[in-house]
């Protein structure tokens, strides 16, 4: 069983005041793709020449420019930023202008309140846009990119990631993401680089709403400060943090929650729900007997449960345009 | 012209038991047993009452070479 029961990690702290997030249907940002698209990168994202992507399931955004991203010839005197410090902010001016024309765009504000509010204007921080609000991003770094074929630089690479201000402060929101690419412009004018990819993990939210702690006495390692400055029991390499969670690409998600993230070493990351709303499924997995045991663990909600398991067997398939699924003999190696 | 495979995702009810726990929170359990040739299990729960969903993925150990689609495909072989 996984160190994430509640009985591994008791301990006392103070009551915290939580907020929650209502997200953007998925459904509303598609039907109004259209404009979305030229919010974030005018007329020309319509052009043959770029794709835009919006993730049915998710509503992330998958953008590039098919000729100017990874650039099939090579060119010495590709005009770039010249550094980091310049991709950075012409990233940030990116974004903090598409944020703007979201916001300040009231046909496309009319449209979500009338679906998400019933009318009622959405004000900042809960504008519609697809961008976050540019005080919500935290630069993870810039890196230059070199083209595999011919070595020369392509494009800088500009990480973001999203960290909410609510009443407690800037809480991460974990596996969130903006990644920009900033490549060469062949339009000219005074700006000679321009967004040429562009991918997000993000879900726009519009509403907070408070929620109850989920473990009202529990949630953290024990720390005792008097000990810990006498040298004593103290978990260098652990520590928990209040953060939100996105679900992955493929999973619906209706609400932003906060979990009780632990992160120990380098690489594990545990998590607790920090509320009542805040579901969190823990997967183990036991092989005996040539079957798979799968356990699973489920923490938080009201206990008013559907649920179902889903799984695939790479042996009952069907072929694309045909009805019923064929069962085929393992093939042996 | 090579073939397109669409892997069929097989369904069945979760039943989630509920632990006893010291403290007043909601912990359950649900238990599935597949077949060793499955390649990927997804558990959803969704909360009626406070309208959430989550799901879970994990991919289980297979070898990719005894997948039938994971090598090129010509129609004769299809046809098999």
């Amino acid at each position: 069983m996984s160190g994430n029961h509640p009985h591994s990690s008791a301990a006392r702290r103070p009551t915290l005041n939580l907020s929650a997030f209502k997200i953007v249907p998925v459904k509303l940002i598609i039907q109004n793709q259209t404009l979305i698209r030229e919010q974030l990168f005018g007329g020309g994202a319509s052009s043959p020449e770029v794709s835009f992507e919006i993730n049915a399931v998710s509503g992330y955004v998958s953008y590039r420019h098919r000729k100017k991203l990874y650039r099939e010839g090579e060119r010495k005197t590709l005009a770039l930023p010249p550094t980091e410090e310049a991709a950075t902010l012409a990233a940030k001016t990116f974004l903090s202008e598409r944020y703007q024309a979201f916001a300040t765009n009231q046909l496309l504000q009319q449209t979500f309140a009338n679906a998400l509010t019933k009318g009622k204007p959405l004000a900042y921080p809960f504008s519609f846009s697809m961008i976050p609000p540019p005080r919500w991003l935290k630069h993870a770094g810039t890196y230059l990119v070199r083209n595999d074929k011919h070595e020369q630089p392509d494009h800088w690479l500009c990480k973001f990631q999203v960290e909410i201000e609510t009443a407690g402060g800037k809480l991460p929101v974990l596996n969130s993401s903006l990644d920009l690419r900033i490549g060469e412009s062949g339009g000219g004018g005074a700006l000679n680089y321009e967004v040429i990819g562009f991918q997000s993990r993000w879900r726009p939210i519009y509403e907070s709403y408070r929620v109850e702690q989920f473990l009202p006495d529990t949630g953290q390692p024990e720390h005792d400060p008097a000990e810990e400055q006498n040298g004593g029991h103290v978990h260098l390499d652990e520590f928990t943090l209040l953060s939100y969670l996105l679900a992955d690409e493929k999973v619906p998600q209706f609400n932003l929650l906060p979990y009780e993230a632990t992160v120990s070493g380098e690489h594990h990351l545990s998590v607790l729900p920090a509320s009542k709303h805040s579901l969190w499924v823990e997967l183990n997995v036991r092989k005996a007997n040539g079957k798979y045991k799968v356990q699973a663990l489920l923490m938080g909600g009201s206990g008013n449960y559907q649920a179902h398991w889903g799984f695939w067997d790479p042996y009952v398939y069907k072929l694309v345009g045909q009805k019923d699924a064929k069962k085929k003999k393992p093939i042996k190696g | 012209m090579r073939e397109q495979f669409s892997l069929k995702q097989n369904r069945r009810a979760a039943v989630l038991i509920k632990l006893e726990t010291e403290l007043d929170v909601q912990v359950y359990v649900a238990e599935l047993e597949v077949d060793e040739g499955v390649q990927e299990v997804v558990l959803h729960v969704f909360d009626e009452t406070l309208q959430n969903f989550v799901a879970k993925r994990i991919a289980l150990n297979i070898h990719a070479t005894e997948m039938p689609f994971a090598r090129p495909l010509s129609n004769e072989r299809t046809k098999d």
